[in-house]
């Protein structure tokens, strides 16, 4: 379940070693004005983290993060960075020090660098006059203050960081060597609107990727005004839909995407087909699935997957095993995702092939234990075999997962039933149903 | 054969049901392999129940 506060209610410091406590693995994103940034827990440890449009190191980001003190947070759990991203592996304890001394003197700093447009000279007069030496970072910054750069500049050109920047500029302002020139005329000009739509559409995705999906429709509504047919955002709004599970808003998404894009995309069919299979109408998502695969999508295991499920929807079990087998090939020595798995055990044990449907879900338990859906067919397909003392171990073991699905209930009110055990068994019945109900 | 319509109507939708129920039974015995237990919603879990694992978020 997502946890969503206010910063003025719990500062960052206080949700960082929350998390870090509950050695939690997911996604804490943060908004302030029309700033985002997130920072990424695996297993209590900082993974990864970011702030949108601005390029900083994890570090740096989550030091800027502490300075936020107003906005929102949101954490989701099990979210996980893309692929591409560096991963550290930092104790949030050891950033909290630093953190906290960043933030009282970034609020000195900000008294005399307000703004980051502004252009600053050097006073080479005052220089010769109070001759004191240069810091390694002052000689750095010297080049760069020229009268014609602004401090955004100066922060991408030094390599420094922000709060290096910034306070070896401070230093430079209050012995004097530095003087203010003006505003750039680059925060004076309009925007364009592709750039705009740019920092809009990179905002979206983050607020998509930490689950703020509110947040994320709008800002690329917003990318869809600024830059018209934009495929992302359309794409965008179509997961955002399915997210909320408005299904007939997510299909006509993706059904505008079809129209007005040349370039097919497989994930836009898949996300079709699975809005119209929601909606009902099967024989279009079974055309549209078939699209998918005729776009590319059959050299796709997630493409083959999803094939595979709408096939195991419609009782087509031979179909489902090949997508599902030709997936498996696809993703080669790479490991399948737990869905895969579900699909691949429940089309063995819809033909009877308990062995092998054993045999995936007993391989699903090991690399993802703690989904209580694969150790729930499991338990099932033990039960089935005639294996009942490994099924009641299995049924068990999938309750300390997830105590709240029905089924697991079932089945281990199933097991006691066979072993006798009445009373226990009518309770774990009674809360299959109660469960089922909800 | 009843002279109240009502009845009537009654007496097809108690024959509907029980043609559905028939049709049923002839799709279980065609797919007669399945072990019972995977046929019982009650306790198999048969759709994978992340949204995640049903679609594609990757814009490819």
């Amino acid at each position: 379940m997502a946890i969503r506060g206010s910063l003025t209610e719990a500062s960052l410091p206080d949700v960082l070693q929350l998390l870090a406590m509950g050695r939690k693995t997911g996604c804490l994103g943060l908004t302030f004005a029309n700033n985002f940034g997130y920072i990424y827990f695996n297993d209590g440890s900082i993974s990864h983290a970011s702030i949108v449009n601005r390029g900083l190191g994890t570090e740096e980001a989550v030091y800027l993060l502490f300075t936020w003190t107003q906005g929102t947070f949101n954490f989701e759990p099990g979210a996980t960075p893309d692929e591409e991203v560096q991963l550290h592996c930092i104790d949030p304890q050891s950033l909290l020090l630093e953190g906290a001394r960043r933030v009282d003197e970034w609020a000195l700093i900000a008294k005399k660098i307000p703004t980051f447009d502004i252009v600053y000279a050097m006073d080479r007069h005052k220089m010769m006059e109070i001759d004191r030496g240069l810091t390694a970072e002052e000689e750095r910054l010297v080049p760069l203050i020229d009268g014609q750069r602004d401090v955004s500049a100066i922060i991408a050109e030094s390599r420094l960081g922000e709060f290096v920047t910034a306070k070896t500029l401070y230093g430079l302002l209050t012995t004097g060597y530095v003087i203010r020139i003006g505003v750039s005329t680059r925060s004076r000009a309009p925007a364009r609107a592709d750039d705009k739509a740019t920092e809009h559409r990179n905002l979206g995705v983050a607020f998509y990727k930490t689950g703020m999906y509110e947040e994320a429709q709008r800002e690329f509504r917003r990318v869809d005004t600024l830059r018209e047919n934009d495929p992302e955002a359309c794409f965008y709004l179509g997961l955002v839909a399915l997210r909320q599970q408005q299904w007939a808003a997510a299909a006509h998404a993706f059904e505008r995407y079809v129209s007005e894009q040349h370039s097919s995309r497989p994930s836009v069919f898949v996300n079709l087909a699975y809005a119209y299979e929601q909606m009902g109408e099967l024989e279009r998502a079974r055309t549209a699935m078939a699209d998918a695969l005729s776009h590319g999508g059959r050299g796709d295991p997630l493409v083959q997957t999803n094939a595979a499920a709408m096939a195991v929807a419609a009782h087509d079990y031979e179909t489902a095993d090949a997508a599902l087998a030709s997936a498996r090939t696809l993703w080669g020595t790479r490991r399948p995702p737990p869905a895969w798995f579900h699909y691949a055990g429940l089309a063995a044990a819809m033909v009877n092939d308990l062995d092998r449907a054993i045999a995936l879900l007993g391989e699903a338990v090991q690399v993802y234990p703690g989904y209580a859906v694969l150790w729930n067919n499991l338990a099932v397909a033990y039960e089935a075999r005639g294996d009942f003392d490994e099924a009641l171990r299995t049924v068990e073991r999938g309750l300390i997962e997830d105590a709240t699905l029905p089924q697991l209930h079932r089945n281990f009110a199933d097991s006691l039933q066979r072993d006798g055990r009445f009373d226990e068994a009518r309770e774990a019945y009674r809360r299959a149903h109660s469960l089922d109900a909800l | 054969m009843t002279d109240e319509p009502g009845e009537y109507d009654d007496f097809l939708t108690d024959l509907q049901s029980v043609v559905a129920q028939r049709v049923e039974e002839l799709r279980a015995r065609q797919s007669a392999q399945t072990p019972p237990a995977f046929n019982d919603e009650e306790k198999v879990v048969r759709e994978w129940p992340e949204l995640a694992g049903r679609i594609m978020e990757e814009f490819r």
